[in-house]
């Protein structure tokens, strides 16, 4: 059930309809958990089996913490979920990925393994709650966190379905509590929901698809096209994956917000970031994270020398690669990404602080600083979108050519005023939650409904097609 | 919370009356002076489905225009003739093709499944009032919007281009089919009357034939139905019944040429139900013959 979709619309006006019909948190949880099975269950009712894995093993090694101090029984706890999570995660991720990557090795040393790949689907959804529950197994044994004894509420902390299948990944100690409380309308905030589920559509089903369109075009028959052709290509996917990925972000963080749920805030403007360093901590924020705190910081961070944190950095970046799917472009992109901050650990950001401030040359190196960021982002995707290393490869050198100077094919500047608007809308309300958070707020009420009746329009208009996400096959 | 549900109702409610607007708006600027003449010469129309499509060579008369299509249910040939017999007197005549695809309710896919709504919406909206629209929206709401979609795309592409050739552009026309279907036809089951099934018929399309009928009867115009050839072999011939039924109780004054067992040879068709250019040359020829005649 996509959040682009009649299905959904109906689905979520009966879940929120029931759901505040009920005054008791623990019915309302218990609605939740069911919408969230049925929800699940629409993409593929056997994997239901898999979350309930999950689900019950964490909530088990949860009570078994709450019942030993010893710090023996305690390690296997959490290695018992970090194991059945993970094993989980690899079996259905990756394991026809290491197949195929070890039999390449062995075949290049001339050996045959003769190993056989299995016909396997990758469940919706797993990158992300196998990381959720893990979140709060790690925190009850850091005693950061009381077990819970609630199952239900448990549960639905798991498979909220909002935030299901493409995140944000909630860390127990935010998400959790709230299931463990009374809930009580909020007129403010379920307005507030709305229009950020408009803005995530709108992002989504406008500004994506348009630059999808292009990109798709170019990126599959990139062997035709100029250097010019290519790079346009390249900034249409950039700006398709973020319209897309925080577009399902908002909507998810606004559909919470009807039922009295906070989530966490995924994309903090990341294309107006003015180093590498910044944008990572405004990309994705979710996962990065949850890879600083459960990672990073427990190999210990920045605290044991330079060349340790160095290591560290570059081990978050392959694994965040990694976890983006089973290909080796997610993980080259991954380190390419550890390339670019590498500089900035060593170095430090002073450089760039320097040039913080009001002056026009301050401003001026600020503008060409996050247009020198986006720019290597945007290089990045390159290797992200190809369908493997040689055509990232062919892409790549054909851009870096005399041709990225010709003009580019024609038509490929449909939808660009509407690409700049978006960019500019989104420049003017930074400081707020999310791109749409400030608009109109002045506005008589009149002209802010036209502004809501005019992209709703559009994105029933828009609906010919139903385009899933792209993080949903992560 | 009363508030807020008063809100979404009152937000939904304005969206769909402000898309309702802009869908009226685009289709209301595509009609151009001119918009649906046809030539004078043709003074007699062949329309319906794929089996007319492939059977009656309009480029053997000169006053006959085969604007026959693949799938078209009598709710679309509707609104073909809806805007062309007002604009055009000089017609005089139309053939329809009648047969048992037609009546039973298995038709109605072709009217509001994704598949036709798609292909046949984006023609066909300019000609539909808001009875036809609510009918599609009522049976496949998702279809619908998502057919509209397409329909608005391209009515704003055609109003850029040259919307007055719209009424030349994708309405039907006669196609030749080049295969042999014999081989196939020899190897397939024959059907019996033993194999009869009584299927339950489609109000929706009967209605709009008798709109149809009834148009035709307005504006002075013959309206013939007919039935092209078809193989013995036919699915279709399961509900022969079911058909005749149909024919006697509620077309029995209407007239009605029935072609379907006229006698052809193998090699004369593509498939069970569709005449290939040989066959089309054979029955063309009959066809004119009763033009002639009659």
């Amino acid at each position: 059930m996509l959040f682009n979709s009649l299905d959904f619309a109906v689905f979520l006006g009966v879940v929120f309809g029931t759901h505040w019909m009920l005054r008791n948190y623990r019915l309302q949880n218990a609605i939740l958990l069911i919408a969230s099975y049925v929800f699940y269950a629409w993409w593929d009712w056997r994997f239901l089996s898999l979350i309930l894995v999950s689900t019950l093993v964490d909530f088990f090694v949860g009570l078994g913490f709450r019942k030993t101090e010893d710090v023996t029984r305690r390690k296997w706890l959490l290695a018992l979920s970090v194991g059945v999570n993970l094993s989980l995660l690899a079996f259905f991720k990756y394991f026809n990925f290491f197949i195929d990557s070890a039999m390449k090795i062995a075949s290049r040393t001339g050996v045959d393994l003769g190993w056989d790949t299995l016909n396997i689907i990758l469940p919706v959804g797993i990158s992300f709650y196998t990381f959720q529950t893990l979140s709060y197994s790690i925190d009850v044994y850091r005693k950061k966190l009381t077990p819970c004894t609630d199952v239900i509420a448990f549960a639905t902390f798991v498979g909220f379905f909002p935030q299901l299948v493409a995140g944000p990944i909630e860390k127990a100690q935010h998400l959790l509590p709230q299931f463990l409380q009374k809930r009580s309308f909020d007129y403010t905030q379920a307005r507030e929901g709305m229009r950020q589920m408009l803005w995530g559509l709108f992002k989504k089903m406008i500004i994506a698809e348009i630059c999808a369109t292009h990109a798709n075009l170019i990126f599959d028959n990139s062997s035709i096209y100029s250097g010019s052709t290519l790079a346009l290509g390249t900034i249409y996917f950039t700006i398709q994956i973020y319209c897309d990925f925080s577009g399902y972000s908002d909507i998810a963080i606004g559909t919470g917000k009807l039922f009295g749920v906070r989530l966490s805030k995924n994309f903090d403007f990341p294309f107006f970031s003015k180093s590498i360093a910044a944008f990572w901590r405004r990309w994705h924020i979710s996962l990065y994270d949850w890879f600083k705190d459960y990672v990073y910081i427990p190999l210990g961070g920045g605290q044991r020398g330079l060349f340790r944190k160095v290591l560290h950095v570059i081990l978050i970046f392959f694994l965040s690669g990694l976890w983006h799917g089973a290909n080796f472009t997610y993980v080259t992109w991954g380190l390419l990404h550890a390339l670019y901050v590498v500089p900035v650990v060593v170095l430090g950001d002073s450089l760039h602080k320097a040039f913080i401030g009001n002056t026009f040359l301050k401003k001026t190196i600020n503008f060409l600083s996050a247009l020198g960021t986006f720019m290597l982002v945007a290089f990045a995707f390159i290797i992200f979108r190809a369908k493997n290393l040689d055509h990232a490869e062919a892409i790549i050198k054909t851009t870096f050519t005399s041709s990225l100077f010709e003009p580019p094919i024609e038509g490929l500047w449909y939808g660009w005023p509407l690409v700049i608007g978006f960019f500019i809308v989104e420049w003017f309300n930074r400081k707020y939650e999310y791109g749409f958070a400030g608009f109109g707020k002045s506005w008589p009420r009149a002209l802010r409904w036209s502004v809501y009746v005019a992209m709703a329009v559009a994105l029933v208009l828009s609906s010919g097609t139903e385009e899933e996400f792209i993080y949903f096959q992560f | 919370m009363r508030k807020f549900i008063t809100e979404i109702a009152l937000f939904v409610l304005v969206t769909a009356v402000t898309f309702g607007g802009v869908v009226y708006l685009v289709n209301h600027l595509l009609i151009v002076e001119g918009f649906y003449e046809l030539e004078e010469e043709h003074t007699t129309l062949v329309l319906g489905d794929s089996h007319p499509e492939c059977a009656i060579d309009d480029r053997e008369f000169k006053s006959v225009r085969n604007y026959s299509q693949s799938g078209e249910s009598y709710f679309y040939t509707y609104q073909k003739v809806r805007k062309w017999l007002p604009n055009n007197e000089h017609v005089k005549t139309i053939f329809l093709e009648f047969n048992a695809g037609q009546v039973l309710t298995s038709v109605n896919a072709s009217i509001w499944d994704d598949e036709h709504l798609s292909a046949k919406l984006p023609k066909y909206s300019t000609c539909m009032d808001f009875g036809d629209h609510m009918l599609l929206l009522v049976n496949n709401p998702l279809g619908y919007v998502n057919a509209l979609a397409l329909t608005m795309e391209q009515n704003w592409q055609l109003r850029k281009d040259s919307a007055d050739h719209f009424h030349e552009f994708g309405w039907g026309t006669y196609i030749t089919l080049e295969n042999d279907g014999s081989e196939k036809l020899k190897t397939a089951l024959p059907f019996t009357l033993a194999m009869e099934e009584v299927q339950s018929v489609s109000e929706t399309n009967l209605y709009y034939l008798d709109k149809i009928i009834a148009l035709c009867k307005a504006h002075d115009v013959r309206c013939v139905l007919i039935r092209c050839p078809v193989h013995i072999k036919y699915s279709g011939i399961r509900y022969e019944s079911t058909f005749q039924h149909v024919l006697q109780t509620r077309y029995a004054e209407q007239e009605f040429l029935d072609y379907a067992t006229m006698p052809m040879r193998l090699d004369e068709f593509a498939d069970e139900h569709h005449l290939n250019v040989r066959g089309s040359k054979r029955f063309t020829e009959a066809f004119k013959k009763h033009l002639i005649t009659h």
